[in-house]
């Protein structure tokens, strides 16, 4: 099993250890780490996995313009099957163009963005937005934490990822969170969500082939189903 | 104008109202003043120079460190010590440096900004100096990422303010980097014997700024300070005007050139955050004119006062309790690096539970798989007592960072502490508490120390 990993020293907000615990998780896989400049393996394999986290705004822009060479080569992909994560704000590569609203209140600029889905992000650089999640998606329950600078809008309902009980959506008032089109999944979600969420974990695993047992897979079970009740309990305030 | 003396008064009130019904007062006057008035500060009138302290880590020993050289050197300077370093925090510190017809009774000003809010701050602040001690991670909610921080104090700062930068620091010394302002530099040579820091989870210059090239680092103190530089566009760090070259532990000296020549100071604490500190400080004092002999006399007394940090010896247990800042990964690091190096076995008690967190959620365990758990891996922490709502979390982030399951025991409620830690694991017993936790950590300290004296009188 061959995993790609890019731009891994881009990462911000503790997805640094999504691509750690996948190498956790899978200690026979080849893993293959992209640079911003290098051309992504994915240009010329196929890679089993691909995995992308969050990283500020201007990396964001570098990985856009780093991708975008490959961007019908990720389409192909895409259609092919090939597991795909996006985590964080690496959700906003996926739309058509980024909008930023700068820090100041009033510059705005336009990113080009990769354009694999019909939806674009809009960002308020002065507006930082955070809420927790529970939610539900490929049958299993999914808790995690959002923060961010701004949401994804005009994404069809039939590309929605986690289907949201608690907090906000892709974009506030929307029922679903993230985007999913064959075995690509891309969530705002951090925390890490790999390691926050083993019933996803193992899902997503056995589905790109690899039926593990998750690093103390007890452990990790038994936290995360404590942090699932409290999710779930409706008298907690300060979920959503 | 209406607006500010109605405002005015109104802090002014609210402010002696408060003080006399023993509250600190530090922030809310502040707001109502800027409620009333949103140009509030502009109009007050300051000391004739303001000098400012931002970065993510050091700005309150920065600030100490210049109130007391400057008082010591005869100027009278006002602060915000006790208060708050946000918006509302300096409405309330400059309405306290003038009289009642608004007359500023302070030569300097001395102001801990918080980064964050800087732009609002320097929109009606004009500091005559700023220094930036050093841009690390955050709290993610908060502040995001350092470059968001950077670009954020880069759009406020005037563009005649003097800049005092850290040298050693990729990010935070590229603050205003295309503007008009003049810079100064800190730094730290790679001092005697300090070998390269240990790996981190977190180096925030992992692709160069500049045009995202892989770097190198020639000296890696930790996270991103050091030798830094681009093997594709040349992106190196500046040199530094100001350069500690050395420090004698056991006389107590750091040893500093200024432009080349060489000066001796009292070295007022051995950690590198600590001589960062105080080698920014001694930047902008002999910018205002004070020489390294007046500087170096003024630090002959100085200490560092810790409120993170409280230690006690109780018979064969030596007894820490070290504040965590919350959410803050890069402190935790620090404090993780801290607990590995403490001498001999200890025993380590987590008391994160942030009350303030729980109330707008409390699963954001990023912090946790940012920060370097690894360390307590060591041999020499013998156990780690993990208490509250999220401590089957932290047992399985301390798995993963290799700490073994046998030495760990997790539990609700913190006060069972007192039942469950067994002080002859270790000689030293640490409890690590969150910055919100602080009263409830007074009432666990005091009930530990009382079962560490039982502990004591029962193995005589």
């Amino acid at each position: 099993m061959t995993v790609e990993i890019l731009f891994e020293k881009a990462y911000l907000f503790g997805d640094e250890f999504n691509a750690e615990y996948l190498r956790r998780c899978l200690p026979d896989a080849e893993f293959v780490c992209t640079d911003l400049r290098d051309k992504p393996y994915f240009a010329e394999h196929t890679p089993d996995i691909i995995y992308m986290g969050a990283m500020s705004e201007r990396n964001q822009l570098r990985a856009i313009e780093a991708l975008m060479p490959y961007r019908d080569r990720l389409c192909e992909l895409v259609e092919q099957g090939v597991h795909m994560l996006f985590t964080g704000n690496s959700v906003d590569v996926l739309g058509t163009h980024i909008h930023v609203i700068e820090a100041d209140g009033k510059t705005e600029n336009t990113h080009k963005a990769l354009g694999l889905f019909p939806c674009h992000a809009e960002l308020t650089m002065n507006k930082r937005f955070f809420c927790s999640l529970l939610g539900n998606a490929c049958g299993c329950d999914i808790v995690g934490f959002k923060t961010q600078f701004g949401h994804t809008y005009e994404l069809p309902e039939e590309y929605g990822f986690i289907r949201v009980e608690r907090g906000k959506g892709i974009y506030p008032g929307a029922s679903m969170e993230g985007i999913h089109k064959n075995n690509l999944y891309a969530t705002y979600l951090i925390g890490p969500i790999l390691v926050m969420n083993p019933t996803f974990t193992k899902f997503f695993l056995k589905s790109a082939g690899a039926d593990v047992t998750l690093p103390f897979e007890d452990v990790s079970m038994k936290a995360y189903e404590i942090r699932l009740a409290e999710f779930k309990d409706r008298s907690r305030t300060g979920i959503g | 104008m209406l607006r500010f003396i109605f405002a005015f008064i109104l802090c002014k009130a609210s402010y002696a109202a408060l003080r006399l019904m023993g509250r600190r007062a530090s922030h809310t006057p502040g707001r109502i003043a800027l409620h009333f008035c949103p140009n509030y500060i502009h109009y007050l009138k300051k000391p004739k120079h303001i000098l400012c302290v931002t970065g993510t880590n050091g700005k309150s020993t920065v600030c100490n460190l210049l109130e007391d050289a400057l008082r010591s050197n005869g100027y009278t300077v006002l602060d915000n010590k006790f208060g708050s370093n946000t918006e509302n925090g300096i409405a309330v510190t400059l309405t306290r440096g003038v009289s009642i017809f608004n007359r500023c009774k302070y030569d300097d000003c001395v102001l801990e900004v918080d980064e964050r809010s800087s732009p609002r701050i320097f929109k009606n602040i004009h500091p005559d100096y700023l220094i930036v001690v050093d841009l690390f991670r955050d709290s993610c909610k908060r502040n995001a990422h350092p470059d968001y921080i950077s670009d954020l104090i880069t759009s406020a700062v005037p563009d005649d303010t003097v800049l005092i930068l850290n040298a050693d620091d990729i990010i935070g010394s590229r603050v205003c980097i295309n503007g008009n302002n003049r810079r100064i530099h800190f730094g730290i040579l790679p001092l005697d014997g300090e070998a390269a820091g240990e790996p981190n989870i977190i180096n925030d210059a992992g692709y160069c700024p500049v045009c995202g090239a892989v770097t190198e680092f020639g000296f890696r103190r930790y996270h991103h300070i050091g030798q830094f530089r681009c093997p594709v566009c040349g992106l190196q760090n500046p040199s530094a005007d100001h350069i500690v070259t050395a420090i004698d532990r056991e006389k107590n000296e750091m040893y500093a050139t200024h432009n080349g020549v060489a000066y001796t100071y009292p070295l007022i604490q051995a950690s590198t955050f600590n001589i960062y500190n105080e080698i920014a400080a001694i930047s902008l004092l002999l910018e205002l004119g004070l020489s390294p002999e007046q500087i170096a006399e003024s630090f002959k007394n100085i200490k560092v006062t810790d409120s993170r940090y409280y230690e006690k010896q109780i018979g064969d247990v030596k007894f820490i309790s070290h504040m965590v800042k919350g959410l803050n990964p890069v402190a935790f690091s620090v404090v993780s690096n801290y607990v590995k190096q403490i001498d001999g076995d200890k025993s380590v008690f987590m008391f994160l539970d942030d009350s303030v967190d729980i109330k707008t959620g409390s699963e954001n365990l990023t912090w946790y798989y940012e920060a370097d758990l690894e360390r307590l891996a060591d041999d020499s922490v013998k156990h780690i007592y993990i208490s509250g709502f999220r401590a089957e979390d932290m047992k399985y982030r301390l798995l993963l960072a290799g700490v073994p399951a046998e030495r760990m025991t997790t539990f609700h409620e913190p006060a069972d502490i007192t039942e469950i830690a067994d002080f002859s694991k270790a000689p030293t017993f640490i409890m690590l508490f969150e910055l919100y936790l602080y009263d409830e950590q007074m009432k666990l300290r005091k009930a530990l120390e009382e079962k560490i004296e039982a502990y004591g009188r029962e193995n005589k």
